[in-house]
């Protein structure tokens, strides 16, 4: 019951280990008629974003389908669950970010308890009507015999609108597959589950909403054996086209581009297979790869996956890192093993002209390899071995794009310098290795995980040399009980490991616990991370640094909620540094939700650094400094509903902070480098119109940046409106939005307008299709000259099965 | 343009006409059973939906029984019977009819939920909640045995009205003679050995059971019924 905990809460986002603050307010429930709108609200990081994608699924699917969401206001994103996924009883999603250092967190966070939010039904609505009556009345049957559900409902047949019947079995909407003829409902299933099957039935009845009783078939084993095909999945496309009067003076991509994606599941008994394709037009040859592709299967103790695959092996070894190539997981209960070969990344190739003149520096093609040895019970304890290595593949790149030889300068061969006894390189190929054990112990019941990983890294900066002979390793006085030479096909050992020897610096050793207690989500993570510790395969943290962070969600039930986090990381753990730099971070969210009354919220950053000196070291001329950002949002949100006709919600938000750049003189004098204060308010009102099938939204913001030292101001203002109106049944849904964002105060007076026109279609089941145009312009009445327009057409389509 | 409407107007009554709602639904069958919809043979499955005026013939040792929409009465029929099956709607109310050519049937009615009407080629009977079994024989001559509540029989040759309450048989000859009397032993055998010849040979069915044994490992139960 705790892992659906969500279904009772409301909770607010927080990623104690990730740069992103967001906040996000689950609904309670969802209405199977209507698509589920969400919110998203980026408050911090929002910079590094590069795309936001909401994930969902049908419980009880485990295959994620995925979605883009919009930016329809600056950091306020919406997504939608189409109402043809919200058939079932319950459905979970989460939110996923891509950053654009590779990296992805996710909303929940992925590494919690319950990495996922999960929704129920808004329950059967309406009154429970004895009209509708089952005229089969098998309690019992087994796999052998079909699934039955023959119901009539002719006493009401006249006042009922057909159109709004909807029958549902073991927790899926089935209507579509049933037989109406009159008023009586024929629904058969020849290829039943065994398990408890509970049908009932929704409709309206002279406009009132009606559902059956909930009737129970108990389906046992049979005798056959059958083997039920499941498929599904998705098939996406996108396309965005640009025209901006001048391409240097837009905002933003400006170039066209087109993806399509798919995700596809399906199985087959005991046999599981998943594709996963993305290509888009924006992949170059030249640049990081952008199109995916991977192809999996999966038995009850083995896995396999081709393509592009991000495993997660621990969190410093592989973790989280594409690698394209083949991955293999045997699991079982009590020992599982994950293999993984491929290649990494593949990196910039330089051309060469017709003199023979490279234009950039090259690099390498990188093959990565990882390996984890997991003993014992994932609900239990477990002990894991890993380990991994990536090396740069020389020879993947000719010798002319990295060897820095006369023979090679001034575009034109010269006679080799027989005075040059050093090779020079102007491009390094690197080695590097991770090994790690990680124990875990993983208690469900107590809802208690902890665990401890330690990890040591050996790191070659330049393998181009090749490895130590027997020769220079005497010379260097180093007794190895192996040959160089003999595991260089596994890591090269020569002069230029960093660091040369083993020691703490390349170690990284972390502990943490996650558990739910008292209505406390709690988890705790230190580490510390030696100088020389390198890990190409995971987003290691910092280098010579120690982190902690504690995070902890407080519910009473979905009424009160309060979550914070507390990061501090210090640097130069090893002390060879001269100034040690200090970094925390505080978040705090609170929600308080009383039925009927106002939703109140608040959210509390700070962000504070500071430096220090190292004392043990020789004294030096230091100048300590002291930097700190702090921002309090606070807001407050009613569903008036008791305003005839057009229901209205409305938030109203209030954010202020302040941030500071000091350098310390002594304990009471200090010089202000910068100094700044911001405030801002925010409203917004959602109209939806009874009489009319009409949305209207309705958001005004203004924000002030003033100086302090400089006593300057810089004020912003955006209005935004938009008016969505539903045709035939919500099949199709146009709308139009206008905004206007204006910048005033001292600096330029400037003025974004947008107009945008679309279409949300949903043609065809589990199809939907938006098309949209926007007109935007921008004018500066300072510097006129660059001022510019651009118009955008977008269409996106997507079809589930 | 008078011709037009006249054409549209036809072709709706003709649709409305072809547009047949389900009345009853095959709640069992065994054996060779067919259903003649129109001029078709329908192909079926259990749970089929029926419609006004299907045709249903059992053949030797085969038994079928369906269900009524309004979920008031149920029909079973015996080895070697035709009957035809009627409904329409009275207001929130079904009014049901089976047409019996021949063989033997029995009825289980509800009160309350809409009329049901027996019909043979020499007999009408209205029967208003209530349990009784018919048969049908080749000479036409209907005999009715009433278990439970009672039947109204109107003789068609002769317009003559007969109550058949519990206890009672009724038997009309082809001729449209009527002779009342207490059901006899011999009466509810014919009914029994319907029952016991459409059950008899019926398809066993399975079910199986997951069991642990003592050795935690999963083992099935087979039940056969």
């Amino acid at each position: 019951m705790k892992k659906y905990l969500f279904v009772l809460i409301a909770l607010i986002s927080l990623n104690a280990w990730a740069a992103i603050s967001s906040m996000h307010i689950p609904p309670e429930s969802f209405n199977p008629k209507q698509d589920l709108e969400l919110k998203l609200e980026i408050l911090q990081g929002g910079e590094s974003l590069k795309r936001i994608t909401l994930q969902y699924r049908q419980v009880p699917d485990e295959n994620w389908l995925s979605s883009p969401l919009r930016e329809e206001e600056p950091g306020i994103f919406f997504g939608y669950i189409p109402r043809g996924v919200l058939s079932g009883e319950a459905v979970q999603y989460r939110f996923e970010f891509e950053t654009d250092s590779g990296a992805n967190e996710y909303l929940p966070d992925s590494r919690s308890l319950t990495p996922y939010y999960h929704l129920a039904l808004m329950g059967k609505t309406g009154t429970q009507s004895s009209a509708f009556i089952r005229l089969n009345d098998e309690d019992r049957i087994s796999t052998d015999d079909d699934y039955l559900l023959v119901v009539s409902f002719l006493e009401i047949a006249d006042e009922l609108d057909l159109r709004s019947l909807k029958v549902f079995v073991g927790g899926r909407e089935v209507t579509n597959k049933a037989e109406i003829s009159g008023g009586t409902l024929l629904y058969r299933d020849e290829n039943p589950i065994a398990g408890i099957a509970k049908a009932y039935i929704t409709a309206k009845q002279n406009g009132r909403d009606i559902h059956s009783e909930t009737w129970i078939t108990e389906i046992l084993p049979g005798t056959k054996s059958r083997i039920p095909l499941h498929y599904s999945g998705s098939i996406n496309m996108a396309a965005n086209a640009y025209s901006p009067s001048d391409k240097t003076l837009s905002f933003g991509d400006t170039h066209n581009d087109f993806a399509t994606w798919s995700e596809l599941y399906g199985s087959y008994g005991w046999l599981q297979l998943s594709s996963n394709l993305y290509f888009s037009s924006l992949e170059e040859s030249n640049k990081q790869p952008v199109n995916r592709y991977n192809i999996g299967l999966k038995m009850p103790v083995l896995e396999v996956i081709a393509g592009d695959y991000s495993p997660t092996l621990s969190d410093y070894s592989l973790n989280g890192r594409n690698i394209r190539g083949l991955h293999a997981k045997l699991d079982t209960k009590h020992l599982r093993l994950h293999w993984t070969h491929g290649e990494s990344v593949r990196k910039t190739l330089a051309k060469e002209d017709a003199l023979g003149i490279i234009g950039n520096d090259s690099s390498f093609k990188q093959e990565a390899i990882g390996a984890k040895l997991s003993i014992g019970e994932e609900d239990g304890f477990s002990l894991n071995i890993i380990a991994s290595r990536h090396r740069d593949l020389k020879s993947s790149l000719d010798p002319k794009y990295y060897l820095l030889d006369s023979r090679f300068r001034d575009g034109e061969a010269e006679a080799e310098d027989p005075a040059a006894e050093i090779t020079q390189y102007k491009l390094n190929a690197v080695d590097a290795a991770v090994a790690a054990v990680d124990l875990r112990i993983n208690v469900p019941e107590q809802d208690v995980l902890m665990g401890v990983e330690v990890a040591g890294s050996l790191f070659n900066k330049n393998t181009l040399p090749g490895a130590f002979s027997e020769d220079t390793l005497e010379d260097y006085g180093i007794n190895l009980p192996i040959s160089p030479s003999d595991i260089a096909d596994i890591f090269v050992i020569n002069q230029n490991l960093e660091p040369f020897g083993l020691s703490a610096s390349n170690l990284a050793w972390k502990v943490y616990v996650r558990s739910y207690m008292l209505n406390n989500m709690i988890s705790v993570d230190y580490q510390e991370v030696g100088n020389s510790f390198t890990s190409l395969g995971s987003f290691a943290p910092l280098q010579d640094a120690r982190i902690l962070s504690v995070a902890d969600q407080f519910h009473l039930g979905r009424y009160f909620l309060l979550s914070g986090s507390y990061n501090l990381t210090k640097d130069n753990l090893m002390g060879f540094n001269e100034i040690s730099n200090r970094f925390q971070a505080i978040q705090a969210q609170a929600i308080l939700r009383i039925p009927k009354m106002p939703q109140l919220k608040a959210a509390f950053n700070l962000d504070g650094a500071q430096n220090k000196k190292n004392t043990e070291l020789d004294d030096f001329d230091f100048k300590p400094y002291k930097a700190d950002r702090k921002s309090l949002n606070i807001g407050m949100g009613y569903n008036i509903i008791q305003i005839p006709y057009v229901p209205t919600q409305i938030d109203l938000g209030y954010r202020f902070g302040d941030d500071y750049r000091k350098e310390i003189r002594d304990s009471t004098a200090y010089t202000m480098l910068s100094e700044n204060k911001h405030n801002g308010l925010n409203i917004s009102m959602i109209n939806r119109f009874k009489i009319l099938p009409l949305k209207t939204y309705l958001s005004y913001n203004n924000g002030e940046v003033k100086n302090l030292m400089g006593e300057t101001s810089k004020k912003n203002s955006r209005i935004y409106l938009k008016a969505e109106y539903s045709l035939f049944n919500e099949i199709l849904k146009p709308y139009l939005s206008i905004s206007n964002s204006s910048l005033s105060g001292d600096q330029d007076t400037q003025n974004y307008n947008t107009i945008a026109l679309g279409l949300t279609a949903y043609p065809i089941k589990n199809m939907n299709v938006n098309a949209d145009y926007i007109l935007q312009s921008y004018k500066n009445k300072t510097n006129s000259i660059t001022d510019y327009d651009n118009s955008t057409l977008r269409l996106l389509l997507s079809q589930r099965f | 343009m008078k011709k037009l409407i006249l054409v549209c107007l036809i072709a709706i009554l003709a649709l409305s006409l072809l547009n047949a709602n389900a009345i009853a639904t095959l709640a069992a069958y065994k054996g060779k059973l067919s259903i003649q919809r129109g001029s078709s043979q329908l192909k079926y499955k259990n749970g089929e939906l029926l419609m006004n005026k299907d045709l249903l013939k059992t053949g030797d040792e085969s038994f079928a029984a369906y269900k009524y929409a309004d979920a008031s009465t149920t029909v079973k029929m015996f080895a070697n019977s035709i009957a035809t099956l009627s409904a329409s709607k009275n207001g929130k109310q079904l009014d049901k009819s089976v047409d019996i050519k021949q063989g033997k049937v029995h009825s289980s009615i509800q009160k309350g939920k809409g009329s049901f009407q027996v019909i043979t080629p020499t007999t009408v009977a209205s029967v208003k909640g209530t349990e009784f079994f018919t048969q049908v024989e080749d000479n036409g001559r209907s005999t009715f045995v009433v278990s439970d509540g009672e039947v109204e029989v109107r003789i068609l040759a002769t317009d003559e009205v007969a109550r058949v309450g519990k206890g009672k048989t009724a038997i009309i000859s082809p001729s449209g003679e009527l002779l009342l009397r207490d059901t006899m032993s011999g009466d509810l055998s014919q009914i029994e050995e319907a029952e016991l010849e459409a059950e008899g040979s019926a398809e066993p069915r399975k079910i199986r059971i997951p069991m642990l044994d003592e050795f935690g490992n999963l083992k099935y139960i087979e039940i056969s019924y």
